[in-house]
């Protein structure tokens, strides 16, 4: 403690406190007026560099949820345009059972035929679809390629995208894919033989066949109504199965039925003999004397049969006819949509799924942000307040002081 | 004896004359600036003897004194510049903490607009819009970077400014002090060893003000004079003689400074010496806060555009060519400080780069390569036809010649050279180059994914091998391998893949001439299965090489491998965040303390006006009093005169 001050000390720590005050009281009101608690990073370095880290965090929270609404915006119309794929496959196909049906007359599967081929265009134009951008949504990476070519004009169809599948961040660790590449949708459809096809060739051969009046039967049944006479045979894809019923043998390379015994037996002989034949195309069935034969192989099969008695063999189903089974394809094509569509809207509750979790993490940020960065308003205006006071006694103590000198008094 | 009343009371007469005038000068001076409160001293006058005994013969002025404490003077000296040095470092350091997180200036949010502007090119690649943007927000980060070198670059100046300020401050100062030191050796002579207590005022005061500037130190010789040593221990003012200081530039770097000390042999320099004071806060500053920063932000902006950069080299833009530099590539400029060979400096990989400067020095036929943000030595000796490899930078030593030296600062210019390489949207390469293909007719589920190039070489696209010549890899099913053949010989090879095992695991070929495609296998593949890697034509919807180039935003790249870009930038922050925040903490205690010490000071030699007013009627009334002895000892006078008469 000093016992003497001097004159001039006194006044300027005087006003020196008057200063710090002042100085504290545009820190709070600054504060106050801007809302914020951290003005400069040394306020507090520690938060301010976390505030940088957590506004990195919203900002790419903010960039997530846009790239989750541009994934959103290509899943919807990728799904609007394969349930316009679904809804033509499905009248396709309903075309296709009535176009078939042995009641309908040639002019029926002809009139019948033309829609399919305007199906045909129809599902080319869906599969190049564009989106808002005018990127084709099922080109792969070659969004600016047309990825379809081909229509029911020409008959053979091209892909000429790729199997480019593009992955978009929704999430700090979670990505989604965008689309499907169109090989994968619409044209690498395997067929009974292993083969590729695409769905627009499944339509247009089915068109196509109507068009030339060709029924579509994927199974022929025959009844055997007495052992067939010997020599009787019966061509299969080629395959020629000649019965044996005096016990003398065949021609050349025919396979033998021995059928010297009951029709069934012979029956059961010419099933198991087909079956055993590899590569034939067909599989055989059918119950005590019948023969049931169904296509296990796309295309054309053909099947023809000498009958020596007439009535041994009666045909339910037409003969002398293809075995088809292009409906098994476009069923392999709807299913392939269904599937694909079901990816879609597995996908699209992921982003649903992904859009809460963002939001939820948004909120949460943004609250550990504020409890960082925001002013305890109450607090801030109750210490202004206080603020205020003291700097008002100061400047009042500071004049009554001045006042004091004892050369007033002399 | 009516005389020597007489006298007597002329004396006290005399001496409160001069303490009624000392207390007015006091009274005068009350608010001059180091200014010493002045008593005057007074002494009974020898006494006559007279028999009896000894009498007074009244007063006599022996001296006056100044209240001055030297140990007090010190102590504020040494506050005073400490005190200063905060000040004048909390000045420059807060001009970087209040522009670093500002939202328009900072390089925080340019660098989060850049990559999310990257990711909205991966949405939608073939969008010009998009990509446009990203070319924008690129010249953002251009213009960010730009700016925060500029705002260094201003301080770096206002430092220079600020040191030349008070080079010529302390100049004068000396100069100042070296003429009183003259006339305080002459005025102490002319009074018979006398003090000339106003002169010491004035000098102490020089001193005092010469203690903000630099610290100092003192000692007063026989005669009077003051010597003066500021920093640690360079002499300014010695007898009555001073020094001077100036400054010149670095060796190395055109916009610093040294502080010199100028002599006859020549100037030494003295930056390093010089603590304390205005002085030392600015170099303290510049050592401690600025040059780091500085460097800091170009480690940021060298990793940036060399990560990029070698990112966007290995993808494809929309025209189908190979990724151009996206920024201009980080270069690093040897500044040659003897010799006569040459050096060539390179970043080899952002991970390890430092904030520090090197040196490199060659002799006898070796070099040697010090890191000097620890002194310590980061290669060599080494032979020059043998490169190193440092702390991420490819030394290039071929060309050196023996008596080289070179100063390395590889991230110091690095922030204000970084520019967008690329100008056109289309250039933006956010395509992969190659792409795969799983064949249609496999009868397994095997599956390739994730395709990506690396080490793809400038140019080399076009010469690439897989261009024509596409990799399939086969399903090996007795192996568990895929055999692939690849290019006109064909290349032949295999990679391991056992599907009940490796699902889901990476794999890479290197092919010769083009770089690395790695791409991770996943599925049950069947024997002879095949995939096929070829090149990605056409693919302008790939967004493959843009996911990468946003990866890059969290990747990370520096110090390591602990640091993204956003933490580097936010280690600036902290760190001067922290530093002013210290300085501010610091300058408030070592105030107090400053504070404490004047008060202290002031408490000895300090005016009191209310104490000068008490001594204005005390020796007022002495003088009355004394007046009262003359007319008393007239009195006695006329008495005895009219007792003859």
């Amino acid at each position: 403690m000093v016992d003497r001050l001097s004159t001039s000390l006194a006044q300027q720590q005087g006003i020196n406190t008057i200063l710090l005050q002042q100085t504290a009281l545009n820190q709070t009101q600054q504060q106050i007026s801007l809302g914020k608690r951290i003005l400069s990073p040394s306020d507090d370095p520690a938060g301010a560099v976390q505030l940088l880290d957590l506004s990195e965090s919203l900002s790419r929270l903010d960039q997530f949820q846009d790239n989750l609404d541009y994934a959103r915006n290509r899943l919807s119309l990728s799904e609007g345009t394969l349930q316009g794929v679904t809804e033509s496959l499905q009248r396709v196909r309903e075309l296709a059972v009535q176009g078939f049906n042995d009641s309908s007359t040639a002019e029926d599967k002809k009139s019948i035929a033309v829609e399919m081929f305007q199906r045909v265009d129809e599902l080319v134009a869906l599969a190049n679809t564009r989106d808002a951008n005018g990127d084709y949504l099922y080109a792969g990476f070659k969004a600016q390629t047309e990825p379809f070519s081909g229509s029911a004009a020409t008959g053979s169809f091209s892909y000429s995208g790729d199997q480019g599948v593009r992955y978009l961040k929704i999430g700090e660790n979670r990505s989604i894919t965008d689309g499907n590449a169109g090989a994968e949708v619409f044209f690498d459809l395997k067929d009974k033989n292993g083969n590729a096809e695409s769905m627009f060739a499944t339509l247009y051969g089915l068109a196509a066949d109507l068009n030339t009046a060709k029924p579509a039967l994927e199974e022929t049944l025959l009844t055997f109504g007495g052992v067939p006479a010997d020599g009787d045979t019966l061509t299969v894809n080629g395959i020629i199965y000649e019965f044996d019923t005096a016990g003398n043998g065949v021609t050349g390379t025919n396979v033998d039925i021995d059928s010297t015994g009951t029709v069934n037996d012979a029956v059961t002989k010419l099933r198991t003999a087909i079956n055993n034949t590899g590569g034939i195309g067909v599989t055989a069935g059918g119950a005590t004397n019948q023969l049931l034969l169904t296509s296990t192989t796309e295309g054309n099969n053909t099947l023809s049969f000498t009958d020596g008695t007439a009535g041994d063999i009666t045909v339910t189903r037409p003969i002398s006819i293809p075995l088809y089974d292009q409906l098994d394809q476009l069923d392999t094509a709807l299913g392939r949509i269904l599937d694909v569509r079901a990816q879609l809207g597995a996908r699209l509750n992921v982003l649903d799924s992904q859009d809460e979790i963002n939001q939820d993490l948004e909120l949460s940020i943004q609250t550990t942000k504020s409890q960082i960065e925001d002013l305890d308003m109450a607090e801030a205006i109750s210490r202004f307040n206080l603020q205020i006071v003291a700097l008002q006694a100061a400047q009042q103590a500071f004049v009554k002081v001045q006042n004091l000198s004892l050369f007033n008094l002399l | 004896m009516a005389g020597s009343l007489l006298l007597t009371g002329l004396s006290g007469l005399s001496a409160f004359r001069n303490a009624l005038d000392t207390t007015g000068h006091n009274i005068s001076n009350a608010t001059t600036e180091g200014y010493s409160r002045q008593s005057v001293e007074l002494d009974a006058r020898p006494p006559q003897f007279s028999g009896f005994g000894y009498v007074g013969v009244g007063v006599e002025t022996t001296a006056v004194t100044r209240a001055y404490d030297e140990f007090l003077a010190t102590q504020f000296r040494s506050s005073s510049s400490a005190t200063a040095e905060l000040d004048s470092y909390f000045d420059l350091a807060s001009q970087i903490d209040n522009v670093l997180t500002n939202e328009n200036i900072g390089l925080s949010n340019g660098l989060q607009d850049f990559f999310n502007a990257v990711q909205a090119v991966s949405d939608d690649p073939t969008s010009i819009p998009a990509r446009q943007a990203l070319l924008t927000e690129g010249k953002a980060i251009e213009g960010s970077f730009a700016t925060l070198d500029q705002l260094f670059a201003d301080l770096t100046s206002q430092v220079n400014g600020r040191l030349n300020d008070t080079v010529s401050d302390i100049n004068n100062l000396a100069s100042s002090i070296a003429s009183l030191n003259e006339k305080i050796i002459l005025a102490t002579g002319a009074g018979g060893g006398k003090i000339p207590n106003d002169l010491l005022d004035q000098r102490d005061h020089l001193v005092d003000q010469l203690s903000e500037k630099v610290n100092v130190s003192t000692n007063v010789q026989s005669n009077g004079a003051m010597n003066i040593f500021i920093g640690s221990g360079q002499a300014l003012v010695f007898d009555q003689q001073s020094n001077s200081l100036a400054i010149q530039q670095t060796g190395f770097d055109v916009s610093a400074i040294d502080v010199v000390l100028q002599q006859k042999s020549g100037n030494i320099v003295v930056t390093q010496f010089m603590t304390g004071g205005e002085m030392g806060g600015s170099l303290r500053f510049r050592d401690e806060v600025l040059d780091p920063a500085i460097n800091t932000l170009g480690q940021v902006a060298v990793s940036l555009s060399y990560t990029m950069n070698a990112q966007h080299n290995n993808g494809l833009d929309l025209n189908g060519a190979q990724g151009l530099d996206f920024f201009t590539d980080p270069i690093i400029t040897p500044i040659k400080l003897a010799g006569t060979g040459a050096l060539a400096v390179s970043v080899a990989n952002t991970t390890g780069l430092t904030t520090s400067d090197y040196t490199l020095t060659a002799t006898g036929g070796n070099y040697t390569i010090t890191r000097l943000s620890d002194n310590s030595v980061a290669a060599g000796p080494t032979a020059f036809a043998t490169p190193a490899t440092v702390d991420g930078l490819t030394f290039d030593t071929t060309g050196l010649v023996n008596g080289d030296s070179y100063r390395i600062r590889p991230t110091r210019d690095a922030a204000g050279d970084l520019k967008l390489f690329i100008n056109d949207p289309r250039e933006i390469a956010a395509a992969a180059p190659v792409i795969s293909t799983v064949t249609p007719l496999n009868s397994g589920t095997g599956d390739i994914s994730n395709v990506a190039v690396s080490g793809l070489l400038t140019n080399q696209l076009a010469n690439a091998t897989v261009d024509s010549n596409p990799i399939t890899l086969t399903f090996d099913s007795a192996n568990n391998e895929y055999d692939f053949s690849y290019g006109p010989g064909p290349t032949t090879g295999s990679v391991a893949y056992n599907p009940s095992t490796d699902n889901g695991v990476s794999r890479s070929i290197t092919v010769g001439g083009f770089g690395t495609v790695s791409f991770t296998l996943t599925g049950n593949p069947t024997n002879a299965d095949t995939l096929v890697l070829s090149d990605n034509t056409g693919g302008v919807g790939d967004n493959r090489n843009a996911n990468l180039l946003a990866d890059l935003q969290k990747a990370l790249t520096l110090t390591g491998g602990t640091a993204s870009f956003q933490d580097a930038y936010g280690g600036i922050v902290s760190d001067v965040g922290r530093k002013v925040q210290a300085a501010e903490a610091n300058g408030l205690a070592q105030r107090g303390l400053l504070n404490q010490t004047i008060a202290s000071k002031d408490s000895i030699s300090g005016v009191n006006l209310d104490e000068e007013a008490a001594n204005l009627i005390r020796f007022q009334q002495a003088y009355q009093a004394a007046s009262q002895v003359i007319l008393t000892s007239r009195a006695i006078f006329d008495t005895l005169l009219g007792a003859f008469r």
